[in-house]
């Protein structure tokens, strides 16, 4: 025993040592303790709290500090599934220590068990009481977690009628209000895997006077989305993932929206009327189809009358697969309806049966300004084009632009500015920035953006050398417009 | 006529600046509107401590570039990446005298360019990378969290662990698959423990609670093991697009196995159970009790001790009972299903994955050699 006591007492004086050694032999001074507490809190802020946490380890200028944070953020994407006690327990210690009197931000992500139910409530009601503004809540389940089971988390009562929400975000639980909704500073609204209906959905609208954004994320129950909300400027569907049924539509109305975003997967097919203040629009989802039998048609009249509702949308993104769906109309030698858009940007990573419905795009675009080719974009998915349909209408891609004609009006008169993001070189691209230099002639400029996003960081695609070669070639193609420059970023 | 602001900086050193850029900063901007302070040489501004000339010109290269309204956000941005590369003192200076000209997005500009220097660090590599005193003892240090996790060293270490366990866990299921075929019993687990509870007055009403509380926990159980299919996940997948947060989940990597804190280890060998408990095959009635054990982590010792007794219960009917069910409903004999050696095993309850033979109640020792005490009891009570 006593030599234990002995080794402990030399190890404490050892460790002693080395801190007063280290100080005096770390090299420079230490500028950043210089700065004021709240600059060190803000950054603290900027933080994970996992790290937040781990900042009161570092000196005894920083002991306390994290704990006046005003963002909470317990979400962490390299938290593992067994981990769940090792988060609930920390979450709760930290609330424990914790000092601050107002919250901005509480966001927490974690796996659902049953007895976390007790632990959440009381980590919602801590932060209310600090008047959260911003919370968020989501939970996940594993593979076969069914959302809609009575097993998922039921959301208190009392979050439905807080009024210091300005932004929420629910995930995975239970949403089953008793009463009136009542979210007097709600801007913002996301949920995510929700099973909710129509009614529900009124309810959240009436009780939230300045809500802006909606985002409805695979929530269940919803089959005609008619919002009369005056204060509604943007609107994201990604619909539920279900047995596809072509019998059923999705209706979105909105006369007071101002942006619409369709994305992901549709198990059913889509309708949007009644959008007269709309002036964004992005069309980035896939209608999966229920049987073998072709659906072009079907797939061709739902996207044209879609896009007749849409024509008076000043920008449109519209996706891949819709692009294909455009291109079977296109080679049908089917008119496409004419609209009043300025900017049109394409969501595609350019294949060869996009042309027919990029061509297709600029015909009904007359007054359009500004095209942007976007191949980055994470929602690209094509359609199945079967082998009958690919024989029947096969075309030359490489050569599919030189005989386009008549030239597209926006081309002639409009077209001021042309992106492509994510520019690989691929023949497809040159070709169509080749027939984008030869017929723009009000063209002013043409910029293109080398880096690509994969893997969540941006990379460079090609070495100078290339990219030289590729500039030299792309200077040397025949220009329309005399003031056409183009950029390279 | 373009106007200039004068400034005078702590060191006493004097210069005039484009009156647009000077105004950028809110603290110059109240100055002159308040005291009118400025025009001239004379009545130069003088300016907070923290603003020494080099940071200052640095401060005025941002306003500059900033305060010309017709640039696009990308622009800006670009301009933010690359004027925000400096080294660690410059940025720290940079932050403080910022923060003293009131200049609210370049504080937040720098504050970020420093949160990316903290993040994801541990508490050593922080020290030094911004050379702060080690002057908290070891107690002060109160840290909320598990500090061997931090060690990337250790989570890969950990990953790779977990893999192992998983693939052997896979391969130990294909070989007991092959094994158990035969031993489907078609009646419910339900229909077995009235029956066995109906002949013997057991207590129906917490048997059905535990098996109640036993099922749901089987089914999140059952999730988690799972391997993840990013394809059909939908879920996870959307909200990583909403969270920007990146896809190590997919790869559905598992157990922290070398750092388990005590009250944790019970967790772990509960997932190794599953490997001696081939789920489909196995006698529903068995299977029931197994999935008891699951449970046994979240139950207080006030449950445990009732588990105990139903379980030594359960055992001794299971001896007299059994023989007529068997002989009864199948003809088919029961194989031995034999645990593999693994040591750690030591939750008594998992000891009922044991074989025996048709012709005779015994119950082989070879499966319950490290059981708790609730199983030897019952062992030696039902005469074994």
């Amino acid at each position: 025993m006593e030599e234990r006591g002995n080794s402990d007492e030399l190890i404490s004086s050892l460790k002693r040592q080395k801190n007063c050694s280290e100080s005096s032999t770390k090299e420079g001074p230490d500028w950043i303790s210089g700065l004021p507490d709240s600059v060190l809190i803000h950054i603290i802020s900027l933080l994970p709290m996992k790290d937040a946490v781990k900042t009161g380890t570092l000196s005894r200028r920083w002991d306390y500090l994290w704990t006046s944070v005003q963002n909470l953020d317990f979400r962490d994407p390299n938290y593992w599934d067994e981990d769940v006690n090792g988060l609930v327990d920390f979450i709760n210690h930290t609330l424990i220590l914790y000092n601050g009197s107002k919250i901005q931000k509480f966001q927490v992500g974690i796996e659902f068990n049953d007895w976390l139910s007790s632990h959440v409530d009381i980590w919602i009601r801590f932060a209310i009481r600090k008047n959260v503004e911003e919370l968020d809540i989501e939970f996940w389940g594993g593979e076969d977690a069914d959302p809609f089971d009575s097993d998922s988390y039921m959301l208190p009562q009392y979050l439905y009628t807080n009024s210091s929400f300005t932004k929420l975000r629910l995930g995975f639980c239970s949403f089953r209000p008793h009463g009136l909704i009542c979210w007097r500073s709600l801007k913002n609204l996301s949920l995510a895997c929700l099973q909710l209906s129509e009614n529900l959905i009124q309810d959240i609208l009436s009780g939230s006077p300045l809500l802006e954004i909606l985002d409805l994320n695979e929530c269940s129950g919803l089959n005609n989305l008619h919002i009369t909300s005056p204060s509604l400027k943007i609107l994201i569907v990604r619909d539920t993932c279900d047995i596809p049924n072509s019998d059923l539509v999705l209706e979105i109305s909105a006369p007071n929206l101002k942006s619409l975003r369709i994305v992901g997967f549709m198990y059913r097919l889509c309708r949007v009327m009644n959008l007269p203040s709309l002036i964004e629009a992005s069309l980035n989802f896939k209608v999966m189809s229920d049987h073998e039998d072709r659906y072009d048609e079907g797939y061709c009249k739902m996207l044209k009358v879609i896009l007749e509702n849409l024509c008076h949308v000043k920008d449109l993104t519209i996706g891949a697969w819709c692009i294909q769906i455009l291109s079977i109309w296109e080679v049908k030698i089917l008119p496409s309806p004419s609209s009043k858009r300025q900017s049109l940007t394409l969501d595609t990573y350019l294949n060869k049966w996009d042309l027919p419905g990029i061509a297709s795009l600029l015909k009904s675009s007359p007054d359009l300004e500004t095209l942007v080719l976007n191949r980055t974009s994470p929602y690209s998915t094509q359609f199945q084009f079967d082998r009958e349909f690919l024989d029947a209408y096969d075309f030359d891609g490489g050569n599919y632009w030189n005989l386009q004609k008549p030239i597209s009006q926006c081309l002639l008169h409009h077209l001021k500015t042309v992106k492509v993001i994510g520019f690989g070189a691929g023949n497809h691209e040159m070709e169509l920035i080749q027939f984008l230099l030869k017929n723009a002639m009000v063209l002013e400029k043409m910029v293109i953006y080398t880096h690509t996003f994969v893997h969540q960081i941006w990379r460079k695609l090609f070495m100078p050398e290339e990219l030289l070669d590729i500039a030299q070639k792309m200077l040397s193609f025949p220009r329309a417009s005399p003031h056409a420059v183009i950029l390279f970023s | 006529m373009k106007s200039y602001i004068w400034l005078q900086t702590a060191d006493g050193s004097i210069q005039q600046v484009e009156e647009e850029v000077a105004m950028f900063c809110p603290m110059i901007y109240q100055e002159i509107l308040q005291t009118g302070m400025g025009s001239s040489k004379n009545y130069a501004i003088s300016l907070p401590q923290r603003v020494n000339p080099a940071i200052l010109s640095l401060i005025l290269d941002y306003c500059r570039f900033h305060q010309v309204p017709g640039r696009s956000n990308k622009e800006r941005k670009s301009f933010d990446e690359k004027f925000i590369r400096l080294e660690t003192k410059r940025l720290c200076e940079l932050t403080s005298a910022a923060d003293s000209l009131q200049l609210k997005p370049l504080v937040d500009l720098t504050s970020r360019a420093l949160a990316r220097m903290i993040e994801g660090k541990t508490p050593e590599e922080i020290r030094e990378t911004f050379h702060l005193p080690d002057d908290l003892t070891e107690e002060e240090k109160l840290e909320p969290l598990r500090n061997t996790a931090d060690d990337p060293r250790i989570r890969l270490l950990n990953r790779l662990y977990a893999r192992k366990r998983r693939e052997l866990k896979d391969k130990e299921k294909l070989k007991n698959v092959g094994v158990e075929e035969e031993h489907v019993d078609e009646r419910s687990v339900d229909d077995l423990l009235s029956f066995i509870n109906g002949d013997n007055g057991g207590n129906p009403v917490s048997d059905s609670k535990v098996v109640k509380a036993a099922k749901h926990k089987k089914k999140n159980r059952r999730r988690k093991d799972q391997p993840r299919d990013s394809s059909s996940n939908n879920v996870n997948k959307n909200h990583k697009e909403l969270d920007d947060l990146s896809s190590v989940r997919c790869s559905g990597e598992v157990d922290n196995i070398l750092v388990r804190s005590p009250c944790e280890t019970s967790k772990l060998k509960n997932v190794s159970d599953d490997t001696f408990a081939p789920k489909a095959e196995l006698d529903p009635a068995t299977k029931a009790e197994l999935d008891d054990s699951d449970i046994d982590d979240e139950l207080d010792p006030a449950m445990k001790e009732e588990l105990d007794r139903e379980v030594e219960d359960f055992a001794r009917r299971l001896n007299s009972d059994w023989q007529e069910i068997l002989s009864l409903g199948q003809e088919k004999k029961l194989a031995p299903i034999s645990v593999n050696g693994n040591g750690s095993l030591q939750r008594y309850t998992s000891a009922f994955v044991f074989g025996w033979n048709a012709d005779n109640s015994t119950i082989h020792r070879s499966a319950i050699a490290h059981i708790g005490n609730g199983f030897e009891k019952m062992l030696t009570q039902s005469g074994c």
